[in-house]
């Protein structure tokens, strides 16, 4: 799945660490199927909440964004969209995220 | 490896490579440290203990801050928080459970404690050698993925692992189904509230099971102090 077509809307976490990303951008053009494999193992699918319709990025943050940069798919089996029509957990714009120098 | 009664087989204790046992030992210890340290995060976010999951899982706390009187920070994640000594770069990530309960742990969050712990809590020096993918000074992300996953392995094969709540994750798969996208939707039973919803998603972690406990007191009694 290319990540835009995941149609996400933003996020549930305002702050994204650049240096994070970037790492994760080298490890994804490495070996890509090696780092999805890990990522799953360490932190859990990527988990999208549908929140009226939208989405929304929950878990798995970082790893969306370094596949965005790296222009490579997500394995279907990484992502998770759970129906959490009614939240009222804060929601920011992907283009209103801010951008932390350093690493999580 | 159980007797037919449940009980663990004790000879299984006594065939623990040193690194496994070290590794098991680690998992009692994480459990151990997020215990003690998670009342500390509770006066931070000035919420009850089983409320400080759910506070950053709803968003309702900051996502990152200083543990007052004490030389860590804390740093929420994902379904997870990192916690970091500034003095002497111990290491602990909280994986919590359902419930916000912490007797749970992942093999990432082990491997990290493993590599980072250091007195006064336990130190593994022959684990950290081994899975060091360099020298040292070692840090969080010293530990080698690969190096972890035979030995986690090994010990799940010998029953010393459980899920945090079958139940749980159960209730979840008869929720969840393939799409045409070819992705996964989760879609609860109206009126399913946010906390059970966000207990799914870590129903899975992992904890000691009662074999793993036994293989640790087999380990105590032939290894005592």
């Amino acid at each position: 799945m290319k990540p835009h077509a995941l149609n996400i809307k933003g996020s549930t976490q305002p702050e994204i660490y650049r240096g994070t990303v970037d790492a994760m951008v080298q490890e994804l053009q490495a070996d890509a199927a090696k780092f999805w494999q890990e990522a799953l193992s360490k932190n859990g699918p990527i988990e999208v909440w549908e929140i009226n319709g939208e989405r929304f990025l929950y878990n798995g943050n970082h790893r969306y964004h370094a596949a965005v940069q790296a222009g490579v798919e997500i394995p279907d089996a990484m992502i998770t969209i759970v129906d959490r029509s009614g939240s009222t957990i804060p929601k920011f714009p992907l283009t209103q995220l801010d951008w932390l120098p350093g690493v999580k | 490896m159980s007797k037919n009664n449940g009980e663990p087989d004790r000879m299984v204790g006594a065939v623990l490579t040193p690194i496994e046992r070290g590794v098991l030992e680690a998992c009692r210890e994480v459990t151990l440290r997020q215990q003690e340290m998670l009342p500390l995060l509770g006066k931070a976010l000035q919420v009850p203990e089983n409320k400080v999951f759910y506070s950053w899982a709803l968003r309702r706390c900051p996502q990152h801050g200083r543990l007052e009187g004490t030389d860590w920070v804390y740093f929420f994640h994902g379904l997870e928080c990192d916690l970091r000594n500034t003095s002497d770069r111990r290491f602990l990530r909280i994986d919590f459970g359902p419930g916000g309960r912490v007797d749970t742990f992942t093999m990432w969050g082990v491997l990290q404690f493993i590599m980072t712990s250091l007195p006064p809590w336990g130190d593994y020096p022959e684990p950290k050698q081994h899975f060091a993918k360099e020298g040292p000074p070692f840090d969080e992300f010293s530990g080698s993925f690969e190096k972890m996953v035979p030995v986690w392995e090994s010990l799940e094969t010998r029953g010393a692992f459980e899920r945090a709540s079958p139940d749980l994750t159960a209730f979840e798969a008869s929720h969840t189904s393939v799409g045409p996208d070819g992705l996964k939707h989760v879609r609860f039973p109206p009126g399913t509230s946010e906390e059970l919803a966000i207990d799914c998603s870590v129903a899975h972690r992992q904890r000691l099971s009662p074999v793993g406990h036994s293989l640790l007191e087999a380990l105590v009694a032939a290894h005592p102090a």
